[in-house]
């Protein structure tokens, strides 16, 4: 039988293997030790829009024909979500900071267009679709490294775990995430209307993780370049030896 | 038209490159709506090409991005 879940898995399978490849590209940099803060910096912006756009989406559930029948479970579901996720930029911020980059750096630049733009479609669904869209982006967007990779990719590359704290949080916080969601979409009484609008918006959320992550690798360049375009973290030399916290 | 022929129309799947049998079954599963998105991002489909470096099981260590 084939279920919600392993529809929206098989498509997204489908499309994400260039995604795949930018993010086995950034994961596996030769310069991993200084692309790490740009890595984290595109991060923080998909990340602290999160919450805000599932409370978003829950009151967006209000809005919608009466009788639809997941709308009010769906609300519940944003909520609660929103509140998990509540605060999670926070680990970037502090990530970023053990490289030497003061938070009020961080928060003064502006983040990347693309990110803009993954986040933004969202919103347009929200409005003027079905808020159940939501559901294709935290399908593609919820999957933490494991913490088997992350203590590789420290001992690879000489990072802190310490500096990896967003991503180590999540690893062991989320370990079954994917399996919980996939669970829960399963049981969900959708109409083929929210099946189809799920796997449109995993789609789309695919194609523009695809220019943030490409923005990484492009913006690292720059930064590395001393020809290249300015941006905040060109200066000074970011520094490993800064992270001194402990998980 | 099948959907894959939508697709290869389209030049989302190269004819030199071409899908496996899971995914032509996936492929052919989509709604048109979903081909529709399909075309309109552009995907490009098919692991063949792009996850030629990508081992099996990476997508999944490395995860994606988390919110």
């Amino acid at each position: 039988m084939m279920t919600h879940s392993r529809r929206v898995r098989e498509t997204v399978s489908l499309v994400r293997g260039r995604l795949d490849s930018l993010i086995r590209d950034v994961w596996f940099h030769p310069r991993l030790s200084e692309l790490y803060p740009e890595f984290l910096f595109a991060i923080y912006g998909v990340t602290a829009s999160s919450s805000p756009a599932m409370r978003v989406a829950a009151e967006r559930c209000a809005g919608v024909p009466a009788g639809d029948p997941i709308a009010a479970w769906l609300s519940t579901y944003y909520l609660e979500h929103a509140e998990e996720e509540s605060g999670h930029e926070q680990w970037l911020l502090d990530d970023l900071a053990s490289f030497g980059i003061p938070r009020n750096l961080a928060l003064q630049r502006l983040p990347y267009a693309s990110v803009a733009a993954l986040v933004g479609v969202q919103y347009y669904w929200m409005f003027h679709v079905h808020p159940i869209a939501f559901l294709g982006y935290i399908a593609v967007l919820e999957e933490p490294a494991s913490m088997e990779f992350l203590e590789t990719v420290s001992r690879r590359t000489g990072i802190p775990l310490a500096s990896m704290s967003a991503h180590v949080m999540h690893a062991k916080l989320d370990p079954d995430h994917v399996a919980e969601f996939d669970a829960t979409l399963d049981a969900l009484p959708l109409t083929q209307q929210h099946q189809e609008l799920i796997s449109v918006s995993a789609i789309a959320t695919v194609a523009h993780l695809e220019h943030v992550f490409s923005d990484i690798l492009e913006h690292f360049d720059r930064i590395s370049n001393p020809a290249g375009a300015a941006t905040i973290f060109t200066a000074p030399r970011i520094a490993l030896a800064s992270a001194s916290r402990e998980l | 038209m099948t959907n894959v022929e939508r697709l290869q129309q389209a030049g989302l799947v190269q004819t030199h490159i071409p899908l496996t049998d899971d995914e032509i079954k996936s492929v052919n599963a989509l709604s048109s709506a979903e081909i529709d998105a399909l075309i309109s991002v552009r995907a490009k489909l098919g692991d063949a090409f792009f996850q030629r470096k990508v081992k099996d099981g990476d997508s999944h260590r490395m995860g994606t991005v988390m919110v």
